[in-house]
């Protein structure tokens, strides 16, 4: 066959352009491996009857099967969250039929099953609550959690807490302690609380207002285990008067509101808030 | 070169140049999508009046309004019988069944056609549809450009004067049910940030407005608990001659309010009529109308009865006239132990029952989770009987059975389940 390099060019160049397009199409993604930032309340001293735990990713996450990737170990390594048909457990956590996470898919809310949570009902009578006293746990979150984009967790998450008695005291706002920075600074306003309250919730629900009645601008930042909050505005403080303005659903991290206890004994227990939205503490500067 | 080692390239370039277009074309299926809808979720779905269908838009916040306009009535009767169904949609969809959910299932209240809500992919890059499915198997997604549709938000606009980390704060909240009764859209909810028991109440049409309820309820104790928890899953109707909520709590109470109760900004107590035991989690709960047999004989009797799901229990079916003997009285107030109590109810064997509705006269539907196959199947079960024949081999299946005189009313009833499941060449000669 006497021009058979002219087919010979067009093969090869078929053969390499389409080894190079499907590389192409193939082409690894480039998107990072997930880790855990940060588990809410940070504290590792956690009471017995806690409600939430919160879990932050560097990258937006699969969501559907996490509580499959979530284990909670007791001081023995014995998995604690694991559903047990003979005893009726269905694990620590409670399961809803749309996980709870933010709408950046970074964070997800853990809800401890209230029905151990709480006294007198049947589930923290058959099973106990999910946390004994005195002991210490372990939450772990293993790599087989993926992100959005389909990539592992690049690392086991460990976090070990101990646990103390139950909390079913409420949040008391007299008992809070502020302090005013000065004026015409960007130095923050800060409010140390009685106990350690829910973080996303001391984020959402206190506001500061000016006397004009316009919401003050700024960043919160949490310290001391989310005991103490930090709001630095954007714009220095004025002289004048402020006031911070508290929804009364702010709660502890045992569900304890401003409004009264978790679950409240109605012979004995007052509910402290039904009708007041908002407690104001004013401060002037 | 010889011809030969022509021939063996071209061929070569050839399977390849076949495989590169399939694989192109699955790509093209892939990305294929219908006229986009209006939510960008669908947590759960409710039909209100005149074929107006309500989507609870968790991802927005918002309940949006289908108006779906006037339909053809169903003319006859038939049941669901289409074994997995998520390979089905899968296949409609052309992705892969593990990046497909299926949120929630309601009946259309003319054409009695069955709408399902549909998730495909993950966390932003999600979407949500809407698809018809006949009992015959056909898929339609709804033409969301052929109706009207309008929007009601049902939290507080997202403040965004204070930020964490540079960020907004992420309170969202996830739609576990609404339910329309009398020109009113009631809304309950889970947040992420708040274990609340939060009652929405969103007038239709929507004119811009809501009011929300705090409601209570006690825990089943002699201690009288009261406590905060959100509804799972609700339905409205008349007890005791007066319009109540009756909602469904995890682990697992029964909890009655009645609507007069529901003012905004007000704190409510609900009232526990039942407890379906710990471990659990009600899935929905549904009210209908069903004929059974009287005990004198004759004529069949209507009977009114509520049916809750739940996660790891049978279905409990109440007889009304319990729900209604108990929310006469104070509601449970004596421990329950560790077994259900309150207002009696019939445990039926609906295991694995995800969701379910009022189909017709005859049958409610049901989307479950096949225990033997794994799969989620949507099926008919005939009310007043809540089982599916075919699930179960027992000895009339054997052709050597034959039924004495009287038996021949089973008999009856075992092919008339045969035939609603669509397996006439099995009925018991």
């Amino acid at each position: 066959m006497r021009y058979w390099w002219p087919v010979a060019v067009l093969v090869s160049g078929l053969v390499v352009g389409g080894i190079g397009y499907t590389l192409y199409q193939n082409q690894i993604p480039t998107a990072p491996n997930p880790v855990v930032e940060e588990l809410y309340p940070t504290t590792t001293e956690i009471p017995e009857n806690i409600l939430r735990l919160y879990l932050y990713f560097s990258e937006p996450m699969k969501d559907g099967q996490t509580l499959r990737s979530v284990h909670v170990y007791d001081d023995r390594g014995a998995a604690v969250n694991v559903y047990d048909p003979d005893s009726g457990s269905t694990g620590i956590f409670l399961e809803t039929l749309e996980e709870l996470w933010s709408p950046d898919y970074k964070r997800i809310t853990l809800i401890l099953d209230p029905g151990r949570v709480k006294t007198d009902l049947d589930s923290h009578d058959a099973l106990g609550r999910s946390f004994e006293r005195g002991r210490t746990y372990t939450l772990e979150v293993d790599t087989t959690l993926e992100s959005a984009a389909g990539k592992h967790l690049s690392e086991v998450f460990r976090k070990q807490f101990t646990v103390i008695p139950e909390d079913r005291t409420p949040p008391n706002t007299s008992a809070w302690n502020i302090e005013t920075p000065e004026a015409g600074t960007l130095k923050p306003l800060t409010i140390t609380f009685d106990e350690v309250l829910d973080h996303a919730q001391v984020v959402s629900f206190i506001r500061v207002y000016d006397g004009k009645n316009n919401p003050v601008t700024g960043e919160v930042k949490l310290a001391s285990n989310e005991q103490i909050w930090e709001f630095y505005p954007n714009v220095a403080w004025q002289n004048g008067e402020y006031e911070i303005r508290i929804d009364v659903r702010l709660e502890d991290i045992a569900g304890n509101s401003l409004q009264g206890k978790f679950d409240r004994n109605t012979d004995t227990d007052e509910l402290i808030l039904i009708y007041q939205y908002v407690i104001i503490l004013p401060f002037t500067m | 070169m010889n011809n030969k080692l022509i021939i063996f390239v071209l061929v070569l370039l050839l399977v390849g140049g076949v495989w590169f277009l399939q694989s192109d074309k699955e790509t093209t299926t892939r990305t294929m999508t219908a006229a986009v809808a209006p939510f960008d979720s669908v947590s759960v779905l409710a039909f209100g009046p005149d074929n107006v269908l309500f989507v609870g838009d968790s991802a927005n916040a918002q309940i949006v309004a289908l108006a779906l306009g006037e339909a053809e009535a169903a003319t006859e009767s038939t049941s669901y019988n289409l074994e997995n169904i998520e390979d089905r949609l899968a296949e409609h969809f052309g992705v892969d069944r593990s990046e497909l959910r299926v949120n929630d299932v309601k009946v259309h209240p003319q054409t009695k056609e069955a709408y399902i809500a549909v998730t495909l992919g993950f966390a932003q890059e999600k979407t949500a549809h809407l698809v018809t499915v006949t009992t015959s198997g056909t898929i339609t997604e709804l033409d969301y450009d052929s109706f009207e549709t309008t929007q009601a938000a049902i939290t507080d606009s997202v403040d965004e004067s204070v930020v964490f980390w540079g960020k907004v704060p992420a309170r969202a909240l996830a739609i576990t049910d609404i339910d329309y009764h009398n020109g009113m859209l009631y809304v309950a909810g889970l947040s992420n940030e708040e274990f609340s028991s939060t009652l929405r109440k969103v007038p239709y049409p929507f004119d811009g407005n809501h009011e929300t309820t705090q409601i209570e309820m006690y825990h089943t104790t002699h201690n009288q608990m009261e406590t905060r928890a959100p509804i799972r899953t609700q339905v409205i109707r008349e007890l005791n001659g007066e319009d109540h909520v009756i909602a469904g709590y995890t682990c697992t109470p029964v909890v009655t309010v009645p609507l007069d109760s529901l003012a905004d900004g007000e704190l409510v107590s609900g009232k526990t009529i039942a407890e379906i035991g710990y471990g659990n989690a009600p899935i929905d709960v549904l009210s209908f109308t069903t004929s059974v047999m009287s005990e004198e004989g004759g004529e069949p009797i209507t009977q009114d009865v509520v049916l809750v799901t739940n996660t790891h229990r049978g279905a409990a079916l109440f007889n009304v006239d319990d729900i209604e003997a108990m929310n006469r009285g104070t509601g449970m107030t004596e421990p329950a132990g560790f077994n259900p109590g309150g207002a009696a109810y019939q445990p039926l064997p609906l295991a694995g029952l995800l969701h379910v509705d009022e189909q017709d006269e005859q049958f409610i539907l049901g989307l479950r989770r096949n225990i033997e196959t794994g799969n989620l199947d949507l099926v008919s079960f005939r009310k007043g009987l809540y089982f599916r024949l075919s699930d179960f081999v027992n000895e009339y299946d054997f052709p050597s059975y034959q039924y004495p005189p009287e038996q021949e009313p089973l008999r009856g009833l075992q092919n008339m389940l045969i035939t609603d499941e669509g397996l006439t060449e099995y009925l018991h000669q």
